[in-house]
């Protein structure tokens, strides 16, 4: 049961890109809760006696939900008319581009982040051995020293907590000069 | 002679017991809680699922029934339910009593007021101004029910939420 989340990188000119993923806090119950309800009344007889009573208590039990977000994300068209983020590069310029993911769930859970290119609309060249995706442990927005790569062409998942914060960043590297290009794609699915 | 003492206030003080014990048992309100996750179908009809199990978003209705199993009438009923840690008030969801009224509080059951609830808001250019309360904010439901009730005669009020 995988969920897939695309989004869109316009790329003028890249080779190598640096991709970077954020996240944000969502409000939802964990999955496990206990939802525990009890009702209580008070009433007099008919002499204004005071009395109490209680009743039962019912548990309800939150299931587990899963979703995952990964923004900015494009317009939605194919090629996307309006880019998320794009820049402009020369040949051999290492580009960086931050992204927030998000475990939208009420679960921790596992995702695989995969590079998408856009074959069809872009003329760098650009492979998937290109594209690196790490970890942004501080949440800069820039590749520190020891953050992990976490992009599947690594082999490498990073588990996430429901409601947790995560950013990361990829890079590939422009070897020629292209006039335009549709950028690589990160892809988040749970694994 | 202090036996036969000791046995009389035995006898007194088991005999008030008892009569307070009657007491009690004539004006009984017996109170039962049900909850029902609400699903609706293509076409739009609403059915019930006991809610043992749900996820965020769904909608829950509790339903709370209080019965007069004692042999007396009772009174001045005030029946009260805190909202779930968990789950957000639906507004409007609480029945209307036959008789009597229904009432919110926002201040963790300190106080109820009908709907609308007006509270004061600072808003982003640091002016106060009252604004209603929004479901999210109920914390509590009451019912003040004005009829007597008689013995075996029962009252079912209910209210839904949903899962945060």
């Amino acid at each position: 049961m995988n969920r897939k989340a695309f989004l869109t990188i316009p790329v003028l000119l890249a080779l190598i890109v640096v991709l970077t993923a954020t996240s944000v806090l969502a409000q939802v119950t964990p999955a496990g809760t206990q939802i525990r309800n009890r009702s209580s009344a008070t009433y007099e007889d008919m002499t204004g006696n005071g009395y109490s009573a209680t009743s039962n208590e019912v548990i309800t039990i939150v299931l587990p939900v899963f979703g995952v977000s990964i923004l900015p994300d494009d317009s939605g068209e194919t090629p996307p008319v309006t880019p998320a983020m794009s820049q402009n590069a020369l040949p051999g310029m290492t580009l960086y581009y931050r992204y927030d993911l998000t475990n939208t769930g009420n679960d921790d859970d596992d995702f695989s982040l995969v590079p998408i290119i856009d074959v069809a609309n872009n003329t760098l060249g650009l492979a998937l051995g290109d594209i690196t995706i790490y970890r942004d442990l501080n949440s800069n927005g820039i590749v520190d020293l020891g953050e992990p790569v976490i992009s599947l062409c690594y082999k490498q998942d990073r588990r996430r907590p429901a409601d947790s914060h995560h950013r990361g960043s990829s890079r590939a590297t422009v070897g020629r000069q292209a006039t335009t290009s549709s950028p690589p794609r990160p892809t988040g699915a749970r694994s | 002679m202090v036996e036969k003492r000791f046995l009389a206030l035995f006898v007194l003080v088991l005999g008030f017991s008892v009569s307070a014990a009657l007491a009690v048992d004539s004006a009984k309100l017996t109170g039962n809680l049900e909850a029902f996750r609400v699903v609706v179908n293509d076409e739009g009809v609403e059915n019930f699922v006991p809610a043992e199990n749900a996820r965020p978003n769904d909608v829950i209705e509790y339903r709370l029934t209080y019965t007069n199993t004692g042999a007396e009438p009772v009174q001045n009923i005030f029946i009260m339910d805190p909202i779930p840690r968990g789950m957000s008030f639906v507004y409007p969801s609480a029945t209307e009593p036959a008789a009597g009224r229904v009432e919110f509080s926002i201040d963790g059951g300190k106080t109820y007021q009908g709907w609308p609830i007006l509270v004061k808001k600072t808003n982003s250019e640091g002016v106060e101004e009252v604004v209603e309360a929004t479901p999210e904010m109920v914390t509590h439901v009451r019912w003040v029910l004005t009829d007597t009730f008689q013995p075996e005669e029962e009252v079912t009020v209910s209210y839904r939420t949903v899962i945060k």
